[in-house]
Formats: C-alpha cells, structure tokens, sequence
C-alpha cells in the first residue's frame, strides 16, 4: 500500500518547499498545494455527502480550517492524510449541526433507506455500485473511532503509522481499532446479507 | 491478550472488498470555482483584521481636538461670565448706595438732626403765662 511507502518520505521535495512557505503563512503556496489536493478530497467528500454542492462546501470548510491549523502539520504523516482527518471531522460536525435541528428518522423512512440500498440494479456496473453502497453504509454504521480508522486504512490509504500521527494514538491502539473494526464489519455485512437474499432471492 | 493482525484471512475479503470500494471513489476533475471560492476566503481571512487603532486613526484626533476646543470655549465663557457676575455684583452695589445717598439728600432733615435749625425758626416773644411750677 502506498502509505506504508510514505512513512519514510511522506513528501516530495517541491511539496515540502511549499509546505515550509505555507506555514510561514504564504497563502499563494497553501494555495497551490490545495489545488494538488482538492480532487481527491472532492472525490471523498462526495462518498460521505452524496451531493455535489454538499461536498463542494466540506472541501471549501476542510481547507480553509487546514489553513487555520497548518502550523501544526509536521509532516509525519502525508498532506492528504492530514486532510483527510481534517475532512472526517468537518463531516461529523456538519451530521451534527443536522442531527441537532432535524427530527430523527422515522422507522418507515429507516426501512425505506435500506430498501434503496439493497435494491437490484441490472448492470454490472450496477453490482459494483451496490456493492459500494452497501460497504459505505455499513462502515458508517461503524462506532466513530473504528470507523475512522477504516476509512483512513483503506480510503485516505495510510498506513498504521499515519494513522497513529494523525489520530495521535499509538500503532498498538491503530491495530487494535483496525482489527475490531474489521471483525464488526464482518459481522454487520453477515447479518445484512441473509436480508439482501432475503429481498432478493434471484440474485 | 495480543490482538491478532487487522488484515488476518477471516478479514482478507472483507479488506478486498474496501479496496475494490477505495478504487471506485470518484476523482472529480478540478473545479477552478471552488479553488477560486476556496481563495477568496482565505484572502479574506489573512487580510489584517481592523484594530480598535485603525479603525480610530482618524475619528479619534477629531474627537479629541474637538473635545480639547470645546474645553477651551466652556472654560473662557465660564471665566468672563465670572467677571460678569462680580461686576454685576459690584454695580448692583454701588447703584443702592447712590440711591441711598440721594435719597438723603433729597429729604428734609429732621428739626433735631439739625444742630442750627433752631436758629433758622422766627424768634418767638416769652411768653407771660406763668409756667406752673411742679
């Protein structure tokens, strides 16, 4: 994986040149260094919006509160990593924000929400999209500290260490995390799964 | 207890599938808007926030010179109304006493205030009667 790679030299030199300007508070080289970035955080944001303007806003909140903590970026860790951790909790904020002034769903709507989830799409792009659908919506039912270790190891693609720098915790308590996350998963999609045969017998 | 290894076998296809997952996440192709929006509000949050000085460079010299004149106009009209009131005061005075004085003059002086005025009435002839005797 790419991020065990990055532990030794999570950034290049022309990054690190710009990094070093930036937090001299050099918003020209802040800003080219989020111009790298936001493709990849827009891509992120959209997994956990699922709206385009939502996302687009996330980014916008993410970068302008990196900006507001870039001096305590270090460098242990990738500039994406760091973000991404950034990214999570805009994103919890925001899901807050909504919890505490939108009533809580109905169970009609809940049942609703896993009909369209596990529904049948013919293609076979259709699978690998219900395929997602369901991974996403099951990491999200996840405990938040397991959660964020998941999407961190497989989506932001850091390793145990950056995980452990930007999280601050220690490697130990990353494996840990990773371990009983993945064990809940396991769990969560083999209980989930008899129901999808259950909707969907034929497939 | 040790903590068997995150990516053990009974995980292996469950983490294929979160790998399978990462790959599908869209790359949106960069948005020049938001890069510009991101901007504008990072310029907008660099620029130097106004100060209480700045924001009073100006109004604050006035304030005070005008502060300080009209000062300097009360304290002058305090001054002269000062003077005004004692010279009021003393012409107030002064006027009682010359009309206290005129009005002296202007009067008869009574008969035994005036040490002559016996010698001004007629001369009178004695008269014969008897003064009776006590």
């Amino acid at each position: 994986m790419n991020g065990e790679m990055a532990v030794t030299s999570p950034l290049t030199d022309a990054d690190a040149v710009l990094i070093a300007r930036a937090r001299g508070g050099d918003v020209e080289a802040f800003s080219r260094l989020m111009e790298e970035q936001q493709s990849r955080l827009l891509g992120q944001a959209l997994i956990f919006c699922r709206d385009a303007h939502l996302a687009q806003d996330l980014v916008q909140e993410t970068m302008l509160a990196a900006w507001k903590s870039f001096s305590r970026f270090d460098g242990t860790c990738r500039l994406f990593t760091w973000l991404y951790v950034i990214l999570l909790r805009q994103h919890q904020r925001a899901q807050g924000w909504f919890a505490r002034r939108l009533p809580p769903p109905t169970p009609e709507q809940t049942a609703a929400a896993v009909r369209s989830a596990l529904s049948f799409t013919p293609a076979a792009a259709g699978l690998e999209r219900r395929e997602s659908e369901q991974l996403r919506r099951l990491v999200a039912q996840l405990p938040e500290r397991h959660r964020d270790v998941i999407r961190l190891r497989f989506y932001a693609e850091a390793s145990e260490a950056e995980i452990a720098a930007t999280l601050g915790i220690s490697p130990g308590t990353v494996k840990s995390r990773l371990h009983y996350a993945l064990e809940k998963l396991r769990r969560i999609k083999e209980k989930v799964n008899p129901l999808r045969e259950a909707l969907h017998p034929s497939h | 207890m040790p903590v068997p290894p995150p990516e053990s076998p009974e995980h292996a296809a469950l983490i294929a599938a979160l790998r399978r997952d990462a790959a599908r996440v869209p790359q949106p192709e960069f948005d020049p808007h938001l890069h510009g929006a991101v901007c504008q509000r990072l310029a907008a949050l660099t620029e130097t926030p106004p100060t209480w000085w700045s924001t009073w460079r100006w109004p604050a010299p006035v304030a005070l010179t005008l502060l300080l004149a009209s000062l300097a106009i009360w304290s002058s009209r305090a001054q002269q109304g000062g003077a005004a009131e004692e010279l009021a005061y003393v012409l107030a005075e002064s006027r009682q006493a010359v009309t206290k004085m005129s009005a002296r003059s202007s009067a008869a002086l009574s008969a035994w205030e005036s040490p002559t005025a016996s010698l001004l009435s007629p001369p009178r002839q004695p008269s014969l009667q008897p003064t009776p005797q006590l």
